[in-house]
């Protein structure tokens, strides 16, 4: 392989540094067509937290978009494993374009998505993107105001802030 | 006659085409403008994308 065909999978940061949204985008593009249990998992966790239409609706989109991506996409984007921490470049673009196109910086995410598909498509996708990103951002809302059920074994653990790696420093690699 | 009431009565004249109709069960159509194809699609969301 190529470096060309691998520049998009080097690391560029951790799945931990990404907000909740960016990190429900990188998971569904890691298990789309490629593990269809956790695939189904997470239509579940949509559809728990939109409803099963809105849930559906989501689906279709995020189907549409890696349609698109994968006929006009300047090269196929570089997933990292599905369990894997790190973030990889082409994940960390499509993350980002998400939750700009989700929070509606129209123009920031079409000038990610120029990255990721030919031009005269980066508009259609970072639409696309923005319908999906509020998808899972109105889930997230849900998730999060939800009740997190007691762990009686850790009540005096200090609880770990969500935008912090899901690693110790001590255990990272260093990033070069 | 005002000039929005004449954009609405050239708007209600304007062709309907049922996207398709012009797909078929695939969901996918070439238009051709001079000697250019255009590829209509209807995208799993009930979308419709027109590309060069």
């Amino acid at each position: 392989m190529n470096a060309a065909a691998t520049a998009g999978a080097q690391r560029v940061g951790w799945l931990g540094d990404l907000d909740d949204v960016q990190r429900l985008a990188v998971r569904w593009l890691r298990h789309w067509e490629r593990d269809p249990k956790q695939q189904a998992e997470l239509h579940s966790l949509l559809a728990s937290g939109l409803g099963v239409e809105r849930a559906r609706n989501a689906v279709a989109v995020f189907g549409d978009l890696m349609e698109i991506g994968g006929q006009y996409g300047r090269r196929q984007l570089c997933r990292h494993g599905c369990s894997c921490r790190c973030l990889g470049a082409d994940e960390a673009v499509f993350a980002h374009m998400v939750s700009a196109a989700a929070n509606g910086e129209t123009e920031d995410a079409a000038l990610l998505a120029a990255l990721v598909v030919r031009p005269d498509m980066a508009m259609c996708f970072a639409g696309l993107a923005a319908e999906f990103g509020m998808a899972l951002a109105a889930a997230s809302r849900v998730f999060a105001a939800r009740p997190r059920p007691s762990r009686p074994d850790n009540q005096g653990a200090k609880r770990r802030n969500p935008s912090e790696p899901h690693v110790s420093l001590a255990s990272r690699p260093t990033l070069h | 006659m005002t000039i929005q009431s004449q954009m609405t009565d050239y708007v209600a004249a304007l062709p309907v085409h049922d996207a398709q109709a012009l797909t078929g069960e695939n969901g996918l159509a070439h238009i051709r403008l001079n000697d250019q194809l255009y590829t209509l699609r209807i995208t799993r969301a009930g979308k419709l994308i027109l590309t060069k």
